[in-house]
């Protein structure tokens, strides 16, 4: 099976979006429940939001670049 | 059971047969409520079938019928809408078991603008639990249990409108409510082989469905047919008070006044259908591509503006989301939910700092200004809705698919967070099949601009019959 580093699980896990994460997945897993604790879930989340935020450093912000108040383009 | 081909009927053809008085708007409830409550539980597909209330709405239809009171193209349909829409007296569980008894007192807005139209609500159509805020790792995260596919029982039916998607698909409803934060309206539509429609944010009132994020939720129909999301849209767009979201817009349904199409310019990336998305997908993508192309459609090759559109779109909705089920977190009810990655994921959004969703809301804004720029030069978006077709029920969808390497290139990959973050309509056709799969085209346009994604859907299917297949329930 192709070895994975956890960054590139990072990577892709963040890359997922939330409501339709439907990533093409290609492991068959047997239930939900049976993989990963809830500090392993809790664990992969926060390190979700750490390379999201990653991500979002690399992007160069002026200072006049406010936050989005309106909410379509 | 009724006859397939009128369950299959569009909303106009029903219509059509409901003011000749071919059928009464009883019979073609009834119709629906048997094929709803019969392959409903098949597809995990039911939150709650509303019978009773259904046939005492659809006698008074009849009646409004009988002496010619017409009310437009949705009256005496049977519908259904996403278990996120409050109904009246009703369980309204959001998907998930900490409210699988929560009952609200008044319709949200829209359920009361279908009724005034003389729609009919046959049910409560299963969910992702909360709509999968906070990131799920399996289909089974709902309370009803993984949405299953009618074209094939053991394929996922997409999130988060599970249910909405595969009724359609299966003609238990005539049409059905999705709601959208980042793909949930797309996705099941592309999987199930339904059209499905993402309005402009702010075009349809939120007012009684379930918050899961304020600055990118949406609300719109999955349909037949691209007419017929147009009847529904026409039917649920307008401003409301109740909802601050709202723009103060209505949709009128007027493709007949949408400019020349061979004057519309589409936008395609070639890696998209090259290199991105799956080979068995390859062909139907193709031939999509060329009846298009046949409208007499200008071809711009182009790409999304660089920004981080999954990070950004995960974040805000990770802060937002966090924010608005912060009382079920602290709760421990959270821990109640099917699918720990989602539990986890509110909890840890709670630990967001204030200067990472600021940040992705300033990169939004930047992201907003490039897309009103790309739509200078380029009218409609074109992209596949999924690279792939609907994956197995079992399979995790937070591993990484080689496509998500850093070193490929994007094309037009992240076009489903992008548009929810632009807040920009987007159309999504069923184009073909890919080993016995549904595949789909997304179709996204500017602010506002929903009548001419309708009108090159129309266009569309009526040179295909994808729209039309009909899966072996």
């Amino acid at each position: 099976m192709e070895r994975i580093s956890r960054r590139e699980l990072l990577v892709a896990a963040g890359a997922v979006s939330v409501a339709a994460s439907a990533a093409t997945p290609k492991q068959e897993t047997p239930s939900f429940s049976a993989s990963a604790s809830r500090e392993d879930d809790l664990k992969t989340a926060r390190e979700m939001m750490a390379n999201d935020a990653e991500q979002l450093k690399k992007v160069e912000l002026p200072m006049a670049a406010e936050p989005a108040f309106s909410f379509k383009a | 059971m009724a006859d397939d081909d009128l369950i299959y009927s569009t909303i106009g053809e029903l219509n059509a047969k409901l003011k000749r008085r071919e059928v009464s708007c009883v019979e073609l409830t009834k119709a629906y409520l048997d094929r709803l409550e019969s392959l409903g539980p098949k597809y995990n597909a039911l939150a709650l079938p509303l019978r009773k209330s259904a046939l005492r709405k659809a006698k008074y239809v009849d009646g409004d019928i009988k002496i010619e009171r017409f009310r437009g193209p949705l009256q005496g349909i049977p519908f259904g809408a996403k278990d996120l829409l409050a109904v009246a007296g009703y369980r309204t569980t959001w998907g998930a078991k900490p409210y699988e008894n929560q009952v609200f007192k008044e319709d949200a807005a829209i359920i009361r603008k279908l009724d005034k139209t003389g729609a009919v609500l046959i049910g409560k159509l299963a969910m992702v639990e909360l709509a999968g805020g906070g990131g799920y790792r399996y289909p089974s995260a709902s309370l009803t249990g993984p949405g299953l596919n009618p074209w094939d029982r053991g394929r996922w039916a997409g999130g988060s409108s599970s249910g909405s998607g595969a009724a359609v698909a299966a003609g238990m409803v005539g049409f059905a409510l999705g709601s959208e934060t980042s793909g949930s309206i797309l996705t099941p539509s592309a999987y199930c082989g339904v059209t499905g429609l993402r309005p402009t944010y702010g075009l349809v009132s939120r007012a009684g469905a379930m918050a899961l994020s304020w600055t990118m939720d949406k609300i719109g129909p999955m349909c037949r047919s691209a007419e017929d999301c147009a009847f529904v849209l026409e039917t649920i767009a307008g401003g409301d008070s109740a909802d601050p979201g709202t723009a103060g817009k209505n949709f009128y349904y007027f493709p007949e006044y949408v400019r020349d199409l061979k004057q519309v310019k589409i936008g395609i990336a070639p890696v998209d259908y090259d290199m991105l998305a799956d080979p068995s997908t390859k062909s139907g993508f193709d031939a999509a591509l060329s009846v298009l192309k046949g409208l007499g459609l200008q071809t711009v090759v182009t790409h999304l503006p660089d920004f981080p559109y999954p990070a950004m779109a995960g974040t805000i909705i990770k802060a937002e989301a966090s924010s608005i089920f912060e009382p079920l977190v602290t709760s421990g009810k959270v821990d109640e939910l099917a699918d720990q990655r989602l539990a986890q994921g509110l909890k840890a959004g709670l630990e967001l700092p204030a200067k990472e969703y600021l940040k992705a809301m300033r990169i939004r804004a930047l992201a907003q200004e490039a897309f009103r720029q790309l739509f200078v030069d380029v009218d409609i978006l074109v992209a596949p809705t999924r690279y792939t077709v609907a994956s197995k029920i079992g399979d995790a969808l937070d591993r990484p698919p080689s496509a998500a390497s850093a070193d490929r290139p994007k094309g037009m990959s992240g076009l489903i967070p992008a548009g929810n973050l632009a807040g920009l309509p987007a159309l999504s056709l069923p184009c073909g099949f890919a080993d016995g799969l549904p595949i789909g085209l997304q179709l996204v346009s500017r602010a506002f601009n929903e009548n001419l994604l309708l009108r090159m859907g129309i266009e569309f299917q009526a040179r295909t019959d994808w729209h039309k297949r009909r899966p072996p329930v």
